[in-house]
Formats: structure tokens, C-alpha cells, sequence
């Protein structure tokens, strides 16, 4: 065959129109030579790239544009955006979902589902992968859910957590109206003119193909792009702004629709410290949403109040610039809470703030003086990778979504208030605290909490003077009911304490009305100093226990029950112990201890010939309800709140924190 | 799947696509049938990501599951789908591969050389590629029989594959077609 003929061949293919010999042929070509192929591929390749271009290249270029002060046209794809966002603004938003196709056909194919239903009316069903999506299909993802989806054309798609879509498709595109939550896509490259259209009430963004995600929370959307551009519209005042790669955007009504670098601030930058802009924080002027408040490494005095409020997608974030430890704000020598000085070091009482990376020592004014407070209208709080070191007290938060990650609490308490110095004292609906060490509390106890829901995972609350973990009853008006989880923590009491003598974890013994709701204990290792010390203690509430996957050790007395009835499998404990009559299959107990890698050193790590080793079969009394897999969420829970805790059903996991911590 | 692992799915697979979907089209004739394929590629990739080692190229991986997918789409509906040979669909496979380090530089090579296109081949272009009009109709708008399309269509490929390995090979940089 002559090299004419074969790419006759392969022309037609490319065309469509090789018949069936001509295939043959084509293959038969193909076999015989690595050259061949290549040129096919080649010549494949030169195909795609021309039903890829969306103008000849060689169109004429355009006329000269008359002199004179024009306002610089807005790109194609801005201006599509904009009036698209002017359609919308002025009350036909839904113009594009309220077609009714004489077919419905699939839009795209559920590659991955967890807590997430289709919504149609009296058609309400779980989804699960393989399943079809048609246009108007409104879907749901859960907390903790996510629903992934591929359009025919490549393009992936995910709802995650907490979020409403409804899904559209008309000649123009694709369509997505995205009514709450967070989106992220990887469009594949759209044909001219008709672009994928993510829509929320507050804005209209417009996608040839790219990386990216939309989130809309509160009133206010947040595009983000992470490869290719997009076009974002406000929809109350059909403003547009292109964002690049690297960029994201927010729309919210009343602010300047602007790109922004990727972990830029969406406000303005305060660096503070000596040699800059802004040498104390007191100098700064009023905080407005998503500004970001930098510290400088050193030492500063004083005691703040914030008082204004950031946003879901613009938090006020006051950080350390450096790594932890090296940004002080040091309490000593003030006079905290006499007169118009504030209690603690920061007396957080707006909305939506981030505090990162800072050291807070020495707040003292004889018991009550702390180091951080969150009150009047603080939420949303997040507090990360800080330290509270040798203050009275460490946190006070009535905070309704506090969450605190990473954070040291060491050293805190005072003579002056005894048995009131708690490093953390939670107040607020809803509190998670991941990752921190609170430890060394000489007056209190390590977490004294009044949340309605509580969770505690992958932390070490160690030595404090008056027990370790105080559950009392709920802030008021929130009800008596609520849960507690504690999952893959070391906690571990100290021997001598002078404070109370058997606290350890303890519910229900403030003075109000009897707590209900479920203490969930799963993989936990509990080291008691003192044989007096009794693990779990719900004399004093109504609180049901559920308990899997922990060690109890030195000590045997496990649980003293009130109204709540305790069941449990596979937690190691001394084989002494009195075990209460609802822990079955616990993990049998070879030695005395549970095989520490050094019980006397503190290394609770297990050792290889450890009986905890792999002797954790977990089960589904933890199954999430809606989604089928393991987790434990709880009616109570924040949305800051994750599920990611129990081991995988059915495989084995060593008992203890290291089983299921990260 | 973990959230990070999607992530890390997303871009790779993000990336890859365009290549995935170049050789799915130089296998899979009919173009319907391409898209079903490749959407399936992308199902069974991110379904079996866990097992994906980061330490290979994500590409040859990914080209590996599309191999399998095409083989069973023909196997499910016939040569619609595929209408090689199971070895030539592998050994394409290698060839796509192989040449995916050209893309950028061929892509530049063909607009040059679409520039120089003059008279009936720019037509040709225009008509088939960005009007997007089946043989027939541009034979009709052009006057032609159909088989006097496929011809020139066929010359209009071979001169333009030509021009781009001068241009790549820079041993002409100027050539009328």
C-alpha cells in the first residue's frame, strides 16, 4: 500500500466513512510498522487539534478600533457573565431550569455517593455510584457527604458537605445551580460558546474548562480557580471579574468583586510588629471582614477586644507570622479584669474569627484572668495551633461552633480559685477539639464543658488536679439532651493530685437539670495515676455510654453508672477489674498491663506481643444511618464536626487511641 | 475515596484527559461511542485510584484502564465501539504515548501551517472543521461529488501532516499547500 493510501484510509476513518474492508485494511497497515502508527497517531492528533480550534486562524484580524477614549471592551466571556447576572438580578433566575425537555436525557453518571439523595418530589432516594442524573434533578449532600459526578464529555464534579444543587443542561451548556454548600469541578474544555454556568443567588460563574470550586454559604459565594480562568457575575449588580488560576473571587453584596490571590486575604493585611506598618495591635483600625491581622515574631503586652464580625467565607484572621511559640502576647503585669481591662488576653465578641499560631502566657490576676474568652457574639470560632501557657485559666468560650485545633493548653491554674481553673470551659451549642495537648492544670480540670455536643478526638488531656474531662449540664434553653464523643485520645490522670481523688471522665455533676444524651467512648487509652480513679462516671446524669475499642488501665474500678445503661466490646482492661455488665467480648487480658511500649516512661504506644494488637473487630453499632458507613455523627453535631473515626467494618484495628487516631 | 485523594484524582485525571480522550478517538471510530468510553475510563480510574501508584506516570496507568474499557465496550456492543484488533488497539496505545510529548510544539506547527492554506483547502477547513459539516453537504456547498471531497480532504491531511514535520524537523519553515 502506498503512503497515499493509507492515509486515504485513515482520512476516511477520521471522517467516518472507512467501510468495513477498509478498516481491515487500515489495520492490517497499522500491524506491519511501527512508523505507520505513528503517522496515524499523528494525523489522529492534527484532527483533534482542528475540531479543537474555535476560529480558523487564518480569519481576518479585526478592524482598527476609531481613536479616541473608549472604555476598554469587556471580554466575550465577562460580558456573557454579566448579563447573565443582570437576567438573574432582575427575577429570572430560573429561567434556565424551568425548561421541560421532551427527553430527559442523562446528564451525567454518579461515580461516587456517600450521604447524598435525590430530591424529586415524592421521589426521595438515597444515590450510589452508576446511577443516572437528568436535568432538573435537585440533590442533596449530607455533613460528612459527598456526591461525585461525571458529565459524558470528561467533565468531574463534587458536592461536598452540607450542600443543595440542582442540576441543568440546555443547548447552551451546562448548568448547575448551586443553592448551598461547596462545589469543585474539573471541567473538561466546553465548545465555544457554550460554557458549563455554575449559578448561586449571589453570583454566575462562567467555565470553559478548568479547576475550580464555588462555595456558598451565608448569603455570600466564593469562586475559587486552581487551573484555567473563569468569569464570576454578581447577580445584584451584574459586576463582573475574571478569575485566573490561583485566584478566587467572593461575591457578597456591598463589596468590591475583585480577585484575589489564592491565601491572600479577600480585606486588607496588617503586619504588626516593630519596623512595621503597624507597631501594637492597638494601633490597628477597625477590623472589617476577611482582613487578615499578621504578628510579627517577639513579645507584645496587652490585653484586646474584637469586636467586629467577619463572614463564613471572610473570617478576621489574627495570626503569628512565624511558626508557633514565637509570637507572645503576654499578660504580665496587667491588671485583667479591673475596670475597663478585659479578662483575658483576647476577648473575642464577634463572629467568625481565626486565631492561628500565637502564644498566650501569664494571664494572672489571682483565678479568673485568661487567656482567651469567646462571648457575646463570638461564633464560629477557630482556634489553631496556638499555645495558653501558665495563665489562670486557658479558654472560656460560650462560642455555639467552637472548634479548636492543634492547640497547647499546659500549666494554668491558680490557688486563688481551686477547683475553678479548667484549661478549657465550654459554655457554647457545640465545641470540636482535634490534635490539642492540654496538660498540667494545677487547679482545675483539663475540659470542663456545658456543650450540647462535644467532641474531643486524637487529643492528650493529662495531669490535671481535679480530673480530666467535667460534663454538666447544657447552656439553658438548649435542652438537657446532646452527645459526647471522645475518639482516639490519651488521657491520663496523675498519681497525688490534691484535688478530687477519682474524677476522671465524669458527667452530669453541675447543678442544673439532668443531662441526658450519649457518651460515645471509641478507641481511647485510659491511664489512671491512682487506683482510686473511676474512668467513666455517670452517676449524676442520665447519659447512656457507649464504649468500644478502648484500654482502661491502672485502675479497676471502670464505670459508676447512673440512669444511663453502658455497653461496650473489645476494650482491654485489667484483669482485676470490675467489669460492668454491658461491656462484652473485651480483648483478653495476657498480662496485667495492656503492653505499653513503656508504661513507666509514659509511651503508651503498643509494643508487637501487646494482646491490643489487631483485637479490634469493628462492628456496625456505629454505622452512620444515612449513609451506610462508619462514623459516628450525631444529631448534636457542628458542621465543623467530621465522622472520620471508626475503624473500617469488619477489619481489625489495635484497641487503644493509636487504632484510630490519624 | 479520602478527600486528598480526590484531589489528587481530579488534577491527575485532569491532566491526563486530553490524551485518554485523543486515543479513545483514534480507536473508536464512531464518536458517541468515544464519549461512552471515555466517561467509563473515568468512572473505573477514579473507582480504582486507591490501587494507583503515584510512583508510576498517572498517564501510562490511565491508558492501561482505557485499553480495558475499550476492549470491553467492544465486547458489550460490538465493533461499534472498537473496530481494530485487539493487538493494534495496543500497540496504539504505545504509538499515543509515545507521541504525547509533541502535542504543544505539533499544535503550534499546525496553526503556522494553517495560515498558509490558501483557496479550496482553507474551505475544506472551514467547512469541516469549524462549521462542522458532513461530507454531502459540503460537497454540495462546494460543488464537488462526495467522493471528490473524501479525495481532497485525504490530500489536505497528507499536506498538512507534511507541513508540520518540516516545521518540527525546521527543514522548511515556508511551504505552500
Amino acid at each position: 500500500m502506498t503512503s497515499d493510501d493509507a492515509d486515504a484510509l485513515v482520512s476516511d476513518h477520521l471522517d467516518g466513512v472507512l467501510d468495513a474492508p477498509g478498516v481491515e485494511r487500515l489495520d492490517a497497515w497499522l500491524a506491519e510498522d511501527a512508523e505507520h502508527r505513528r503517522r496515524y497517531v499523528r494525523m489522529v492528533m492534527d484532527h483533534r487539534a482542528l475540531l479543537g480550534r474555535r476560529a480558523p486562524p487564518f480569519a481576518q484580524p479585526a478592524r482598527a478600533r476609531p481613536s479616541g477614549r473608549r472604555r476598554p471592551a469587556m471580554p466575550r466571556q465577562l460580558r456573557a457573565a454579566a448579563v447573565l447576572a443582570a437576567c438573574l438580578s432582575v427575577g429570572v433566575a430560573g429561567w434556565w431550569l424551568s425548561r421541560q425537555p421532551g427527553q430527559r436525557p442523562i446528564l451525567a453518571t454518579v461515580s461516587a455517593a456517600s450521604q447524598a439523595i435525590i430530591d424529586q418530589g415524592q421521589d426521595r432516594h438515597p444515590l450510589h455510584a452508576g446511577e443516572a442524573l437528568m436535568p432538573g434533578n435537585r440533590v442533596l449532600v449530607e455533613r460528612d457527604g459527598q456526591l461525585a459526578f461525571t458529565y459524558p464529555d470528561g467533565t468531574a464534579m463534587r458536592l461536598v458537605g452540607e450542600s443543595q444543587a440542582v442540576l441543568a443542561d440546555d443547548q447552551a451548556g451546562k448548568r448547575i445551580r448551586l443553592e448551598l454548600g461547596r462545589l469543585e469541578a474539573v471541567v473538561s474544555p466546553q465548545p465555544a460558546g457554550h460554557p458549563a454556568i455554575i449559578a448561586t443567588a449571589d453570583g454566575i460563574t462562567t467555565v470553559l474548562g478548568t479547576i475550580l470550586a464555588v462555595t456558598r454559604v451565608a448569603g455570600e459565594t466564593r469562586t475559587e480557580v486552581t487551573r484555567g480562568q473563569v468569569s464570576l457575575a454578581r447577580t445584584d449588580d451584574a459586576r463582573a471579574v475574571r478569575i485566573a488560576a490561583g485566584e478566587y473571587a467572593i461575591a457578597a453584596p456591598g463589596e468590591p468583586l475583585i480577585a484575589h490571590a489564592i491565601g491572600s486575604a479577600s480585606g486588607a493585611t496588617y503586619a504588626v510588629g516593630a519596623g512595621q506598618p503597624y507597631a501594637t495591635l492597638d494601633a490597628l483600625p477597625p477590623l472589617r471582614p476577611g482582613d487578615i491581622v499578621e504578628l510579627r515574631p517577639g513579645t507584645y503586652g496587652g490585653a484586646h477586644r474584637w469586636t467586629a464580625s467577619g463572614t463564613a467565607l471572610r473570617p478576621i484572621t489574627i495570626r503569628g507570622a512565624a511558626q508557633h511559640g514565637s509570637t507572645i502576647i503576654d499578660g504580665t503585669g496587667l491588671a485583667l479584669g479591673i475596670g475597663a481591662m478585659p479578662h483575658a488576653l483576647f476577648d473575642i465578641l464577634g463572629a467568625h474569627y481565626r486565631i492561628e499560631n500565637l502564644e498566650f502566657a501569664h494571664a494572672r490576676n489571682g483565678g479568673t484572668a485568661t487567656g482567651i474568652i469567646c462571648s457575646g457574639g463570638a461564633a464560629h470560632t477557630i482556634l489553631k495551633a496556638c499555645r495558653i501557657l501558665q495563665c489562670d485559666k486557658g479558654i472560656d468560650a460560650t462560642d455555639d461552633d467552637l472548634s479548636i485545633d492543634g492547640c497547647e493548653v499546659g500549666w494554668c491554674g491558680d490557688a486563688g480559685n481551686d477547683g475553678f481553673c479548667h484549661g478549657l470551659l465550654l459554655s457554647g451549642a457545640a465545641c470540636v477539639i482535634r490534635h490539642c495537648d492540654i496538660h498540667d492544670l494545677t487547679h482545675g480540670q483539663g475540659i470542663k464543658s456545658r456543650c450540647l455536643h462535644l467532641e474531643i478526638r486524637a487529643c492528650r488531656i493529662a495531669d490535671a488536679e481535679d480530673g480530666e474531662i467535667g460534663i454538666v449540664e447544657p447552656p439553658p434553653g438548649t435542652g438537657t439532651g446532646g452527645d459526647v464523643i471522645l475518639a482516639g485520645n490519651l488521657v491520663v490522670s496523675k498519681a497525688g493530685r490534691h484535688g478530687n481523688q477519682s474524677r476522671f471522665i465524669e458527667t452530669g455533676s453541675g447543678p442544673g437539670p439532668r443531662r441526658s444524651g450519649t457518651l460515645v467512648l471509641i478507641g481511647n487509652t485510659l491511664v489512671a495515676g491512682d487506683p482510686r480513679i473511676v474512668f467513666i462516671s455517670t452517676a449524676n446524669s442520665a447519659m447512656r455510654t457507649l464504649a468500644d475499642g478502648n484500654i482502661f488501665v491502672g485502675s479497676d474500678r471502670i464505670a459508676a453508672l447512673g440512669e444511663g445503661a453502658l455497653s461496650g466490646r473489645w476494650n482491654w482492661a485489667p484483669p482485676t477489674a470490675t467489669l460492668p455488665t454491658g461491656l462484652l467480648d473485651g480483648v483478653a487480658p495476657h498480662t496485667p498491663v495492656p503492653g505499653f511500649a513503656d508504661l513507666a516512661g509514659r509511651d503508651f504506644h503498643l509494643r508487637a506481643d501487646s494482646p491490643c494488637r489487631a483485637a479490634w473487630v469493628s462492628d456496625d453499632r456505629f454505622l452512620n444511618e444515612a449513609s451506610g458507613e462508619p462514623g459516628v455523627v450525631s444529631a448534636s453535631a457542628p458542621a465543623s464536626a467530621s465522622a472520620a473515626t471508626v475503624p473500617t467494618l469488619g477489619r481489625r484495628s489495635d484497641v487503644g487511641a493509636y487504632g484510630v487516631r490519624p | 475515596m479520602r478527600d486528598e485523594d480526590h484531589d489528587r484524582f481530579l488534577r491527575a485525571w485532569t491532566q491526563a484527559q486530553p490524551a485518554i480522550a485523543g486515543y479513545v478517538a483514534a480507536v473508536v471510530q464512531d464518536a458517541h461511542a468515544a464519549d461512552d468510553v471515555l466517561q467509563n475510563v473515568a468512572v473505573a480510574a477514579l473507582r480504582r485510584f486507591p490501587e494507583y501508584d503515584a510512583s508510576r506516570p498517572f498517564i501510562a496507568w490511565a491508558m492501561g484502564i482505557a485499553k480495558i474499557e475499550i476492549l470491553t465496550a467492544r465486547r458489550d456492543q460490538g465493533r461499534t465501539a472498537a473496530r481494530f484488533r485487539d493487538a493494534t488497539i495496543d500497540a496504539l496505545a504505545a504509538a499515543w504515548e509515545e507521541s504525547l510529548g509533541e502535542t504543544e510544539a505539533r499544535q503550534q506547527a499546525l496553526g503556522e501551517c494553517l495560515r498558509q492554506l490558501v483557496g479550496r483547502n482553507r474551505e475544506l477547513v472551514t467547512l469541516r472543521y469549524h462549521q462542522d459539516l458532513p461530507l454531502e453537504e459540503i460537497a454540495a456547498r462546494l460543488r464537488m461529488t462526495s467522493v471528490a471531497v473524501r479525495v481532497a480532504l485525504s490530500r489536505l491531511r497528507s499536506a498538512l501532516h507534511s507541513c508540520i514535520q518540516r516545521r518540527l524537523a525546521a527543514e522548511s519553515p515556508s511551504h505552500d499547500l
